[in-house]
């Protein structure tokens, strides 16, 4: 294969091949507001839905959302209720419809796949075992008189005229009138509690996005450096970062804090340790030039323990990673199997602005080391070799990981109810085939068989 | 630019638009449900520059791609969810999808664009899947042409040199 077969396989393997076409009422809206002259920093009410949506199916993900509260010891029954798994899609929290490749990402595959890839686990003979045989589940709850806490919030950091909007599904508060000069908003979905405040006034980068919003060709992103003065040291901004979150009414002593200076901004990231673990409650802090406060987010819900649970071993963690790995592995090449049909069936031409203005590229006028590299997008062209339209399934396999240690974790968990819970997992470190350094490669939920409805974790996927 | 005018721009150019964020916001892990988000204020910018608008239609869609870099970048920098990255954040980052998720494509694919650095990737994103000139690119990404055939020439070479040696 040479470089012009290479970048026809690239070419056959456009990830938007496949993107489907758009709703024309949802189109016809995207121009409206185009055309309204709204400024393009000011958020609509009617999209936060949707981006609550992607931010909180990201966050269970991610385990961003945090809890603003104190943790709390429950009435822990003897036999913690079975657990049964729901989906970010029950929930109402993502649309499975948006992607075929990223359906899985809003439920299991976020999990197991962390970003990272499908993998099958192979547990050394010598591996590290740390696996406690139970532990403590949590349930994330809102923090109480939420709207209350979060008028205050916005009162403390300036935020003016604070509208709020009730939504019946808990769509966020947003402040609309100060919205060029100040963002703050706010999510008070039952467990998904958080908020977020942005500084555009500060903005290091705002007038780099000015200058481009003038479209002046001769502005380039090369030019346009912020400039950063008296940045904060990362121990002045942990400083006062702490005293930033006790003004707002945050419990800081039990908060583990890190934080980083950047080019533009010194970062503070906080973190509610919950029995020596990293938690849902999470904060960000990032200062800007003289120490302005430039964003600002956090969490406003708290943990409730719902019981303790029996805990698999390292082999049945193993196997159960495995079961589900296999499962999306088959899932995924399903679908990636469909792209691939669809791609072929769209005749090679998935270039080209998408059909608008697929003419053939023009040999480079530039100097070229090879100047018959520039790509012929002709649909047609008889020298280019044609694709496979039988390309043998399954597309994906999965890479090996030598798991050499298990331990220990949490992660949130969408439930059937539609709660959130924080369960304890199995993480997995090891060696991949491709790096010689131990890493992390996976999570599985550790809770034992018969306390878990194990139809409803596979079906998670 | 009358609104009419607009609309034939936007209609003619919405899929394009579309598909240019959802390869890059894929590779910089954007929740999709923000990607439509992105595009609408790619447009909203586009309207209010409207007059800024190149007059060479060949150069529409680089224009409106240059536009869409700089708001997936202010996207990535405000972004909630991504805060490990979004004071360093810079235009030049983004780059067509990462070797990791390309892996979910093609393997081989992805080992190859391993070799390659972000603005190298984008300059064969643009090339292939956008089926862009080095004209074009260069108002996409703000550099000279000279400089887009520079980095397209060493990707190539990159690339060539790894298929050699996995012959």
């Amino acid at each position: 294969m040479n470089t012009e077969d290479f970048e026809h396989k690239l070419r056959s393997h456009d990830p938007a091949a496949n993107l489907a076409g758009r709703d024309s009422a949802e189109e016809r809206a995207i121009f409206e507001k185009a055309i309204s002259g709204q400024p393009s920093n000011v958020i609509s009410i009617s999209r936060w839905s949707k981006r609550r949506k992607a931010v909180s199916a990201a966050a269970a993900a991610l385990l961003v959302i945090g809890v603003g509260g104190p943790v709390i010891s429950g009435s822990v029954s003897a036999s913690p209720e079975r657990l049964v798994f729901g989906t970010a899609q029950n929930s109402g929290l993502a649309d499975k419809s948006e992607s075929r490749l990223n359906s899985n990402n809003t439920s299991m595959g976020d999990y197991m796949i962390g970003g990272w890839g499908l993998y099958n686990y192979e547990l050394n003979s010598d591996a590290v075992v740390n696996l406690p045989d139970t532990a403590v589940a949590y349930k994330v709850v809102n923090i109480s008189n939420i709207e209350n806490r979060v008028q205050e919030i916005a009162d403390a950091l300036g935020v003016s005229e604070l509208s709020i909007i009730d939504n019946e599904d808990g769509a966020p508060t947003y402040s609309t009138k100060d919205g060029v000069s100040k963002n703050f908003a706010a999510w008070l979905k039952d467990g998904l509690g958080s908020f977020n405040y942005y500084n555009f006034a500060v903005d290091p980068w705002k007038d780099c996005y000015e200058s481009q919003t003038k479209s002046d060709s001769d502005v380039t992103t090369q030019e346009c450096k912020p400039e950063a003065v008296n940045l904060l040291t990362a121990n002045e901004a942990t400083a006062a970062a702490k005293q930033l979150l006790a003004k707002l009414g945050f419990e800081t002593t039990s908060m583990r804090f890190e934080a980083n200076v950047y080019e533009t901004s010194t970062e503070v990231y906080a973190n509610m340790q919950v029995n020596g673990f990293d938690s849902p409650i999470t904060f960000y802090v990032s200062y800007v030039s003289n120490g302005d406060v430039y964003t600002l987010s956090g969490s406003l819900t708290r943990l409730v323990e719902v019981g303790t649970y029996d805990l698999i071993g390292a082999e049945k963690a193993v196997s159960r990673a495995n079961e589900i790995s296999d499962r999306t592995v088959a899932s995924w090449n399903k679908d990636l199997g469909a792209i691939s049909k669809d791609a072929d069936s769209s005749s090679g031409t998935s270039t080209s602005n998408d059909g608008d203005s697929s003419e053939p590229s023009e040999p480079s006028e530039e100097p070229s080391q090879e100047p018959s590299e520039e790509p012929s997008v002709d649909p047609v062209d008889p020298s280019v070799e044609p694709r496979e339209t039988t390309e043998p399934e399954p597309i994906y396999t999965p890479s090996t990981i030598k798991v050499s240690k298990v331990e220990l974790g949490y992660q949130m968990f969408w439930m059937q109810d539609q709660t959130v819970l924080w369960l304890p997992v199995v993480n997995f470190y090891g060696f991949s085939d491709w790096s010689d350094e131990v890493g992390m490669y996976g999570t599985i939920a550790a809770v034992v068989d018969s306390q878990i409805d194990l139809d409803s974790l596979y079906s998670y996927l | 630019m009358q609104t009419q005018e607009f609309e034939e721009l936007f209609n003619k150019y919405s899929h394009s638009v579309r598909a240019f964020i959802w390869r890059r916001s894929a590779g910089l892990d954007v929740a999709i449900s923000s990607a439509d988000d992105i595009e609408a204020d790619v447009w909203s910018i586009a309207w209010s520059r409207k007059e800024a608008a190149p007059l060479d239609t060949e150069m529409e869609l680089a224009w409106l791609f240059q536009i869409s870099r700089h708001v997936l970048a202010n996207h990535i920098r405000k972004s909630d969810t991504r805060r490990k990255i979004t004071n360093t954040f810079h235009p030049e980052e983004i780059s067509a999808l990462s070797a990791d998720s390309l892996v979910l494509l093609n393997e081989e694919i992805s080992e190859v664009f391993k070799l390659l650095n972000s603005s190298e990737r984008e300059v064969m994103a643009l090339t292939v899947w956008e089926g862009f000139k080095p004209a074009q690119i260069s108002v996409v990404l703000g550099i000279t042409s000279n400089a887009v055939s520079i980095r397209l020439n060493k990707a190539r070479k990159k690339i060539s040199e790894y298929l050699e040696r996995n012959q």
